[in-house]
């Protein structure tokens, strides 16, 4: 048998030596046909060049810079100033931008009580105004989503909810952000290692290495990663100057962001933007290594979990309830207060709250008044 | 293996075999492809939604209230005074008199802990009583306060309640436990409702309104399956409930 050709028979082999020395017409259509196709594809797959901006290239020293970790302390002083020009350019402010180091010792730990979380949503615009995230579209790294009471339904829940006031009684509030996993799937993922986890245990991104392919975006089970799909946008008078490299320094479109626990602030002993500003007190930050830090003491004496513990991210990132939720007076004990004061009168009413309140308890468990105050 | 190999009738329509025709259709396949490519508008435009301002007050780093200084003073028809320059010179109502004449701003919500000399100490107004009657100044509020929160109280000392500003730092000066009166108001401590920030409008998020419970099943084809399936079983037990009454009582 001789060589099996699918699509030409058996005479090809002559048509082709034909064609070389003496092309048809037929081959000759073929040929070209092939060759303008070839073309027109492309110039289609290169069309999209005609939307690129000459703002989104990088200039000669961005696109010749190292990887984070492979870079020195020089080549980094160089990037630093490099990014001060640009920021000093493009804002007409000068940043006061470094490259703080993780301390020894130190392993961050994020703790957030659910019990006094109202779902004001301070924390996610502290965030946004502290990490310079883009304002339009807008990138914020806190989901606060309202979910029904006695459900830890996150499928039932909504972070668009938009209510004259908060807390909406029937809801509870879950605020979510990067947990900084100590087994990180978005880490794992990258295909450029741009996104590694630090020794004090903030997964951090170096923008300037991502080649925002989303990757990680995907294998975060918690939502918290966000893409700068568009350049972003942030009017001059809302910089925060105060930024360091692996921060909140200015993106660029096309790569990936996400919450760092402030580390331009917590490397330095500082709290985070968000626990700064919640009126709660709900949201509490240190260094688990630490016994006596709050971290460490919640850890040991509250009611802890971790959100989607069976993914196996081994979160740093835990939330805790209190032990009686919500915390409102039991409305048994007002009743009762009520008709001891209609019947002593004022004698109840110039009692102090302590022999007031015995009084409530004995009353409520069915004792004589005489009994208690004997 | 072509079957114009065996069929000699069907060698002169060489020109139409599958192949030929391929390599004409891809090439103009791709030629209309970029046809329409180059076509297209040169910027693909992104709607962006209104951004939302959120004042810099509303996220500002400081404490929920401000607490009374220690001594306490405040201001009486724009004149600063401490509280004993008018409470020394002038008799209380009797403790168990709740209409206040003087400082009738103070809204009391505080549960059943209703009588000023619970907190305050009837003699000297610039400090607290504790239940033994010994007195405390105001700095040390806390210590009042555990009287009834003891389980609160506890939790504030282990940081596991309340609000810690400055630094995460254990040791550092900066650290500053807040006071239980620099978030509760002593005389109505429940905190009342916020307003909150305008909720996300991210293009990535998709519409507004997100999923609720009510048109869940709009939204969720998993929501939309489950509610079919469950239509459907409804239906199926009400039929064969039908069917066993009838046949009960025919």
């Amino acid at each position: 048998m001789k060589d099996v050709r699918i699509w030409d028979g058996p005479s090809a082999a002559t048509d082709e030596a034909q064609t070389a020395s003496n092309p048809t017409r037929r081959s000759f259509l073929r040929i070209g046909a092939a060759a303008v196709g070839g073309m027109a594809a492309l110039a289609a797959a290169l069309s999209p060049l005609r939307e690129l901006d000459p703002e989104d290239l990088p200039d000669v020293e961005e696109f010749l810079q190292k990887h984070y970790k492979e870079m020195t302390a020089v080549e980094m002083e160089a990037a630093l100033a490099r990014i001060r020009a640009n920021v000093a350019d493009r804002f007409g402010v000068e940043p006061t931008i470094r490259d703080p180091k993780p301390l020894d010792g130190v392993e961050f730990v994020y703790a957030l009580n659910l019990s006094r979380c109202i779902g004001c949503r301070k924390c996610v615009h502290a965030c946004v105004a502290e990490n310079n995230q883009s304002r339009s579209p807008e990138i914020q790294y806190i989901r606060v989503i309202e979910m029904p009471r006695g459900t830890l339904d996150v499928e039932k829940g909504d972070h668009h909810y938009d209510r004259p006031q908060v807390p909406d009684t029937a809801h509870f509030y879950m605020p979510v952000q990067c947990h900084q996993c100590a087994n990180p799937p978005c880490v794992k993922v990258c295909p450029v290692e741009a996104t590694w986890q630090e020794p004090d245990g903030i997964t951090v991104i170096d923008y300037d290495w991502c080649i925002g392919c989303r990757y990680c975006e995907a294998a975060c089970p918690y939502w918290a990663r966000r893409f700068n799909f568009a350049q972003p946008s942030l009017p001059a008078d809302e910089l925060n100057p105060d930024m360091s490299y692996l921060s909140n320094r200015p993106r660029e479109r096309g790569v990936m962001e996400k919450c760092h626990f402030c580390l331009h602030r917590t490397r330095e002993g500082r709290m985070p933007a968000c626990l700064e500003a919640c009126p709660t007190g709900a949201r509490k930050f240190g260094n688990v290594l630490d016994s006596k830090s709050e971290v460490s003491e919640i850890l040991k004496t509250k009611r802890v979990f971790v959100l989607k513990e069976e993914v196996g991210t081994l979160p740093r990132f835990f939330y805790y309830f209190d032990e009686r939720y919500p915390n409102t007076i039991d409305p048994e004990a007002l009743v009762i207060a009520e008709q001891l004061r209609e019947e002593e009168g004022d004698a109840f009413g110039a009692m102090d709250v302590g022999a007031a309140g015995r009084l409530v308890i004995a009353r409520a468990s069915g004792m004589s008044t005489e009994e208690t105050c004997a | 293996m072509n079957r114009s190999q065996f069929d000699p009738s069907l060698k002169k329509s060489r020109v139409l075999n599958a192949g030929t025709m391929l390599g004409l259709a891809l090439p103009l396949g791709f030629g209309a492809l970029c046809f329409a490519f180059l076509m297209a508008p040169s910027r693909v435009s992104i709607p962006l939604a209104a951004r939302s301002r959120v004042p810099a007050e509303a996220i500002a780093n400081r404490p929920r209230r401000v607490a009374l200084a220690d001594p306490p003073h405040i201001a009486v028809d724009g004149v600063d005074q401490n509280c004993n320059a008018c409470h020394q010179i002038f008799a209380s109502a009797s403790p168990a008199h709740t209409a206040l004449e003087f400082h009738n701003t103070v809204v009391l919500a505080h549960g059943m802990n209703d009588r000023c000399v619970n907190c305050h100490d009837p003699t000297d107004r610039e400090r607290l009583v504790l239940r033994d009657e010994s007195t405390i100044p105001f700095a040390e509020t806390p210590r009042l306060c555990s009287q009834c929160h003891g389980t609160v109280y506890r939790d504030w000392q282990r940081g596991t309640h309340g609000k810690t500003l400055g630094s995460w730092i254990t040791s550092s000066p900066q650290q500053r436990r807040l006071g239980c009166n620099e978030c509760h108001d002593p005389h109505a401590p429940k905190y009342t409702p916020y307003v909150p920030l305008p909720s996300p409008h991210t293009l990535r998020m998709g519409e507004q309104g997100g999923v609720h419970e009510i048109d869940a099943a709009k939204v969720s084809p998993l929501q939309r399956h489950l509610q079919e399936a469950r239509r459907l079983s409804a239906a199926s037990r009400k039929k064969a409930a039908h069917q066993q009454s009838e046949g009960v009582h025919p």
